[in-house]
């Protein structure tokens, strides 16, 4: 690892020589350039002048010697400045060398800082390292851990599973069982119930039968009664055609009448007595007896009468 | 603990109580489909048949007056009765406990009266009945007895029984003690008559007379009180109202006015008498008044109006009017002095009379037929339908009515019920007799 960060810290002093060297390349070749270019400037104005002098030699009078005393001290003065430009470069060159060595200290300084930088940044980096090591220790360690876990719970589950489906499979032979019981006691007492229906519409039929019979033996008696009780009536001299009585009979095993009731009024106390009095006139009524008809005789021991006069 | 076991039975009761009602909501279910129903339709309209057994004599002795045909007769005549021919009974029997209700059951008899006459000495008798209800085989009523009578107090005594009886078995007053009016032409020679005012039994026994006059007597009318007769008794100047007293036989004329006076009527109380007088041209209604002696004119129309009868509470009096025309029965009303016709069915109607309560009034209809008409409804009901009718008049008790009928050879005297299934002619009267009127109950 300290190898690898030497090797890092030897590549990057590399370059800071290459690029210190290149710089230093830049700015000479810079200067030779600039008088290189102020050479050419000069024989251009050589050129210019001789172009001059052809054009116009044959004009030559005052005003060129004027011209040529003008451009002399032109000329002189060019040079003059010329120089003094020179000096000024020169100075220049010179402000600007030791600008490069302050430039320069500066950058060893900035590249010591650097070097402290990269230095501290390694050990921060060497203590990620060992950070994040210990991390995926640790994630690694609760990786197991937890593969651990799972495969217990999945274990666990496994077990549940099996006891459930064990319970279930228990359950449903209960089921199974109970289906078969409930099955045959359905059975039993559909048996049971067609027998019983079977035994009801006997009974039934021989219950008909017997009400049949209470019937005729009932309208028969009915009938009797009614007779009886016309035969011993009177109705009252001018009895509205409307007037409806209506009574209720208790009657003896033998007919004999033990009590009347009016249970609904005609609204004529002359017409209610006269109903009750035919009734009691006509005691005993005629009355099934048992062996007629048992039904029929426990029956009409109690009868209503509704008599109306039309 | 306490309280649960009380919530606990607070729940058992309203479980038992709830059950209770079930079954018992099913038993009336059951005995709804189970009960036994029988119609009865069609009915004989009759009388109620009653036996009468002839009242056991003491002594063997003989007697003017049988107690049980003249209670037959009263009965019978009333159409609410109908006495059993005493030779169907198979006992006879004059004490309780010979009675036994199958002999009467089987002869049809719902009741039965019967009883004793004791002979104390000479003319000089007590009565004992009894009535039965054969139905309910029970007595009805206390036994009567009635003593210090003589032989010829038993035809009062067999009416006070028919009375008895009457209001035991229909719950309404007998009318068997009153009396009747009526007037009897004798005749003296050709074309002479001897016209009498009779009073007899309402049967037409004890017929007396009470007034007499060559001229015709007419329209004569009971004071409420029975003691007076008022009548009219026509004269060479006209007829003329009077009054008897029947106690004295002393008569007052009370309207001889000019003209006609006729068909005075006395007012409930006593007090008044309502009559026809023509004396202001057309007959007009007036009205005496016994006190003060003074007559004040009814009606004025130019029509005629006549035969004035008091409402039961006398503050009405009918009319006959032929103000429509024709004769028909008008109501002037005492209170507002209005005017109202009263019949409109038939041509004519005539001669009203109120019923003790003011329910029905009778009249002559269309010259000849005697109609009952209910007051309320003005419904209509014949009692005769024969065109020879007249004159009818209310029993004291309303269940009657008296009238004339000149259906055959003579005139005779009739007693219809109201219902007008029985009439019976009145057993006593004979001769040319008319103008009858059925006297108030005595008091």
């Amino acid at each position: 690892m300290s190898n690898r960060r030497r090797k890092s810290a030897a590549s990057t002093r590399f370059i800071a020589y290459v690029g210190a060297g290149l710089v230093h390349a830049a700015i000479i070749g810079a200067m030779i350039f600039k008088f290189t270019r102020d050479d050419n400037a000069e024989k251009i104005d050589a050129l210019n002048a001789e172009k001059i002098d052809i054009v116009n030699a044959r004009a030559v009078d005052e005003d060129q010697l004027q011209k040529t005393r003008d451009e002399i001290k032109k000329k002189d003065r060019a040079k003059k400045k010329e120089r003094e430009d020179q000096e000024a470069r020169l100075r220049e060159l010179q402000k600007q060398s030791e600008l490069e060595k302050k430039r320069l200290a500066e950058l060893e300084k900035l590249k010591l800082e650097a070097e402290e930088a990269e230095r501290k940044r390694v050990i921060a980096l060497n203590k990620k390292k060992k950070e994040d090591e210990l991390k995926e220790k640790k994630r690694k360690e609760k990786q197991k851990l937890d593969a651990e876990k799972k495969r217990k719970e999945l274990a666990k589950l496994a077990k549940e599973k099996a006891a459930r489906e064990a319970e279930l499979k228990r359950i449903q032979e209960e089921q199974a069982l109970f289906e078969e019981a409930r099955r045959k006691r359905e059975q039993e007492e559909l048996t049971q119930r067609l027998e019983q229906e079977e035994a009801e519409r006997r009974a039934a039929a021989v219950k008909r039968a017997a009400a049949q019979r209470t019937a005729t033996v009932q309208s028969k008696y009915s009938a009797l009664m009614k007779d009886a009780v016309k035969a011993k009536w009177t109705v009252p001299p001018g009895t509205e055609p409307w007037r409806k009585v209506r009574l209720k009979i208790k009657l003896s095993s033998l007919g004999v009448v033990e009590n009347v009731s009016i249970v609904d009024s005609s609204g004529s106390a002359a017409y209610d007595k006269s109903v009750e009095t035919a009734v009691l006139q006509a005691s005993p009524l005629p009355m099934p007896t048992v062996d007629e008809d048992e039904s029929a005789h426990m029956k009409m021991q109690s009868v209503f009468m509704n008599v109306t006069k039309d | 603990m306490k309280i649960e076991t009380l919530f606990f039975t607070a729940k058992h009761t309203l479980l038992n109580a709830a059950s209770v009602i079930l079954v018992s909501a099913l038993m009336v279910s059951t005995s709804a489909v189970a009960q036994v129903e029988i119609n009865i339709d069609g009915g004989v309209e009759q009388g109620t048949p009653i036996a009468i057994v002839p009242f056991k004599v003491a002594d063997g002795v003989e007697l003017e007056h049988q107690i049980h045909s003249i209670v037959a007769n009263d009965l019978y005549s009333t159409g609410k009765f109908e006495p059993i021919p005493s030779e169907k009974f198979l006992t006879l029997p004059s004490k309780i406990e010979e009675v036994r209700a199958k002999d009467w059951r089987l002869i049809n008899a719902q009741i039965l009266v019967f009883g004793e006459i004791w002979s104390l000495g000479k003319d000089l008798f007590e009565v004992q009945f009894r009535m039965y209800d054969i139905a309910r085989d029970r007595q009805v009523g206390k036994t009567k007895r009635i003593p210090n009578l003589r032989a010829k107090d038993l035809r009062a005594v067999a009416h006070v029984i028919s009375d008895d009886v009457y209001t035991a078995f229909t719950g309404r007053g007998g009318a068997f003690r009153s009396s009747i009016a009526y007037v009897d032409r004798e005749q003296k020679g050709p074309q002479r008559y001897r016209y009498k005012l009779m009073v007899a039994d309402w049967d037409g026994f004890n017929a007396a007379e009470v007034y007499a006059s060559k001229n015709p007597i007419l329209s004569p009318d009971w004071s409420p009180d029975s003691q007076k007769l008022a009548f009219v008794n026509l004269t060479k100047k006209g007829p003329v109202v009077k009054v008897l007293d029947l106690a004295s036989g002393r008569t007052e004329d009370i309207a001889k006015f000019k003209g006609v006076n006729t068909a005075p009527a006395w007012s409930p109380d006593g007090a008044q008498l309502a009559y026809s007088s023509s004396r202001h041209g057309s007959p007009d209604l007036f009205i005496y008044n016994t006190q003060t002696k003074e007559h004040t004119r009814v009606t004025t129309h130019y029509g005629i109006d006549t035969e004035p009868a008091w409402g039961p509470r006398g503050e009405t009096l009918m009319f006959t009017s032929n103000r429509s025309r024709k004769p028909q029965i008008f109501r002037y009303s005492l209170l507002d002095e209005s005017i109202t016709r009263m019949t409109f069915e038939g041509d004519e109607n005539a001669n009203a009379s109120y019923d003790s309560d003011g329910k029905n009034i009778v009249m002559v209809h269309d010259g000849g037929n005697i109609v009952l008409m209910n007051t309320e409804s003005s419904e209509m009901q014949w009692l005769t339908k024969a065109k020879f009718d007249e004159s009818p008049s209310f029993s004291p008790n309303g269940d009657m009515v008296l009238y004339m009928t000149e259906q055959g050879f003579e005139p005779t005297m009739v007693v219809a019920s109201t219902d007008g299934r029985v009439r019976t002619r009145v057993q006593f009267v004979q001769g040319d007799v008319r103008e009858p009127a059925w006297s108030p109950l005595k008091r």
